[in-house]
């Protein structure tokens, strides 16, 4: 599973914008230079897959900083403020929450009543799985919200375009990095997939 | 009247017993008279027997849903019957029929059978029944042999393709009960969803290398988070390779834009591209003319002195760390990307059709890594001398606590 052609034009282009605005020319300090090169670099990632909810989420975090602004503003153009404006049709409505909360309560008081029975194997399994997936419900943009089905979904997601991202700026790195004369340059290839 | 299928005689045998039972039902599926009322299986066969009109409708369960869109990659349950009893028309029936050894032309008969189902669900809107498909009936033999999982019918993706066709308002799975499993609705809803979680694992399973040995969901997840923590990490550290590479660079879009794209591009459509030394050197000239051009930032001369010293480090005659890496790096690129790539082969090294990146041609490694952990310190710790303490927050260099320390700036 690789991401798609289109995707990575679009990544590059508006990464390569974002530096071009953001980074070169410009005089910053060693982290803020590294903190404005990975900024650009996840918005555009997140630009660049517009259809997934991750995508929207990460823009959202990262505006939500004031010193993002005008990086994010110059990268996405037109599209900042439709991006950045909170969209309700992903975050759960009141009632689904609401449903949610009880329905924790209740396997809550099921699983008091089931601890006297003993501690056994399958209990044990579920359990590894619900805290890794808390976990993961972290390291994926906006998976707070989302059910179990879909966060593997948009971990999928997220882990195609994470891939196509650090490719991407192998290259770039490797592309961009002074030749010394010392070292074999020659016959070198690269073999790049997406 | 419902017609009754015009069976081959193997199966009839089956069928014969419980055809009894069935015939009260038929009034109540007259109205529904489309496919999918196979016949009942003896273990739920009790719910048929007292036939009112809770238990028939649940025993059609229509359960709402939103599908997501996953097309392929449905389990091949090939080689299993299918046997329709109710079908609306002999025609059907008999396609059927004709159709139950191949799966995937079975799959269109419930299609065209579907936009039938689909003409008759907007008039029962109203009412939300519960549909049962009950399991497939196999000729006896082969029954006992077979898995349940194998027996059951999934329709998922031809309610998916019924939407093409007919799309509703709401998106119905039509699910099958299981032989020797509940048909409440609770189970049957529970039964999808956790199906649908274990498809998405075996297809996380599949992208993320490294885990094809590893079965239950905790230790799958557990390889995921992983593996996006790397990511993660990564992408921190050529932020800060980008950083570091050149600071006052001037980046020409086009220029950079159209050779880029058309190696990615051509890369990515024909993936074993050799990128000419002829086609970066030209981007390294103007590069390179641009390198003195820029001030003389402490870091610039950080880098190169750190050069030196990594390769004199990289000279000590070694050998390769072996099992982590199938091919030998490039020396000069991997100042501090050695690590990464490192923990990139492992990743890569366990599935042999997800690299992330190869490299083909003249690469060699020196060193092993503890002298490559001694080298970065003397890396670092050149650049510490630089005067820009402040700004590293790297204490020591082995491969774990490198990322930990980045991880504070996250």
């Amino acid at each position: 599973m690789h991401a798609s052609n289109s995707f990575t034009e679009i990544f590059l282009k508006h990464m390569l914008l974002g530096l071009q605005n953001g980074v070169a020319s410009k005089n910053m300090s060693f982290l803020q230079r590294k903190r404005a090169i990975k900024l650009t670099a996840d918005v555009a990632m997140a630009f660049a897959k517009d259809g997934a909810k991750w995508s929207h989420a990460l823009i959202m975090n990262l505006s939500k900083k004031t010193e993002n602004r005008t990086l994010l503003r110059s990268i996405l153009g037109r599209e900042y403020e439709r991006l950045t404006k909170p969209c309700l049709s992903w975050k759960m409505p009141r009632a689904k929450k609401i449903l949610q909360r009880s329905f924790k309560m209740h396997s809550r008081i099921k699983k008091g009543a089931r601890q006297l029975r003993g501690v056994n194997a399958a209990s044990v399994r579920a359990g590894a799985a619900v805290t890794r997936t808390k976990v993961l419900k972290r390291l994926v943009p906006g998976g707070e919200h989302l059910d179990d089905s879909s966060l593997l979904e948009e971990t999928l997601d997220y882990v195609i375009s994470l891939r196509a991202q650090v490719d991407l700026m192998h290259l770039l790195v490797k592309a961009l990095d002074v030749p010394n004369p010392n070292l074999c340059n020659k016959g070198e290839s690269g073999e790049f997939l997406f | 009247m419902v017609r009754w299928l015009v069976a081959p005689p193997s199966d009839l045998s089956v069928l014969d017993p419980q055809r009894g039972c069935l015939n009260g039902q038929q009034q109540h599926q007259q109205q529904l008279a489309h496919i999918g009322y196979v016949v009942p299986h003896t273990t739920s066969m009790q719910s048929f027997h007292s036939p009112n009109d809770d238990k028939r409708s649940r025993n059609i369960s229509y359960i709402h849903d939103q599908i997501g869109d996953h097309g392929n990659g449905w389990p091949n349950l090939a080689g299993t019957k299918y046997l329709t009893i109710g079908a609306a028309t002999t025609g059907e029936e008999e396609k059927s029929i004709k159709e139950q050894s191949d799966n995937s032309r079975k799959r269109k008969a419930e299609n065209i059978s579907h936009q039938k189902v689909g003409c008759g669900n907007t008039a029962e809107d109203g009412k939300k029944h519960k549909r049962v498909k009950e399991d497939r009936v196999r000729g006896g033999e082969t029954a006992a042999k077979e898995s349940p999982r194998a027996n059951n019918k999934r329709e998922a993706s031809g309610d998916a393709s019924k939407e093409n066709v007919e799309p509703p308002k709401t998106d119905y799975i039509h699910v099958r009960a299981r032989r020797g499993q509940a048909t409440d609705s609770h189970s049957l809803a529970e039964r999808v969803r956790r199906e649908r979680i274990s498809e998405r694992m075996k297809y996380l399973q599949e992208l993320v290398p490294g885990c094809n040995n590893i079965t239950g969901k905790a230790g799958i997840l557990d390889q995921i988070i992983n593996y996006v923590q790397s990511l993660q990490r990564q992408v921190e550290f050529l932020s800060m390779n980008l950083a570091a590479v050149n600071p006052r660079l001037d980046f020409d879009i086009d220029h950079f834009f159209n050779r880029e794209i058309n190696v990615a591009c051509n890369s990515g459509v024909m993936p074993v591209t050799d990128m000419s030394s002829e086609q970066l050197d030209p981007s390294y000239v103007q590069f390179t003319c641009l390198h003195p051009t820029s001030a003389c930032c402490g870091l610039d001369m950080a880098m190169d002195s750190s050069d030196i010293v990594l390769h004199r480090t990289m000279s000590l005659p070694a050998s390769v760390p072996g099992p982590i890496l199938d091919s030998s790096l490039n020396v000069i690129t991997s100042k501090t990307m050695f690590m990464k790539f490192i923990k990139m082969r492992e990743w890569s090294k366990s599935s042999s059709h997800l690299p992330l990146v190869t490299f083909k041609g003249h690469f060699q490694v020196h060193g092993s890594s503890s002298s490559w952990n001694t080298g970065l310190q003397n890396l670092y710790g050149v650049e510490v001398l630089q005067g820009r303490g402040p700004a590293f927050p790297f204490q020591s260099l082995q491969g774990d606590i490198l990322p930990c320390n980045l991880e504070m700036e996250m």
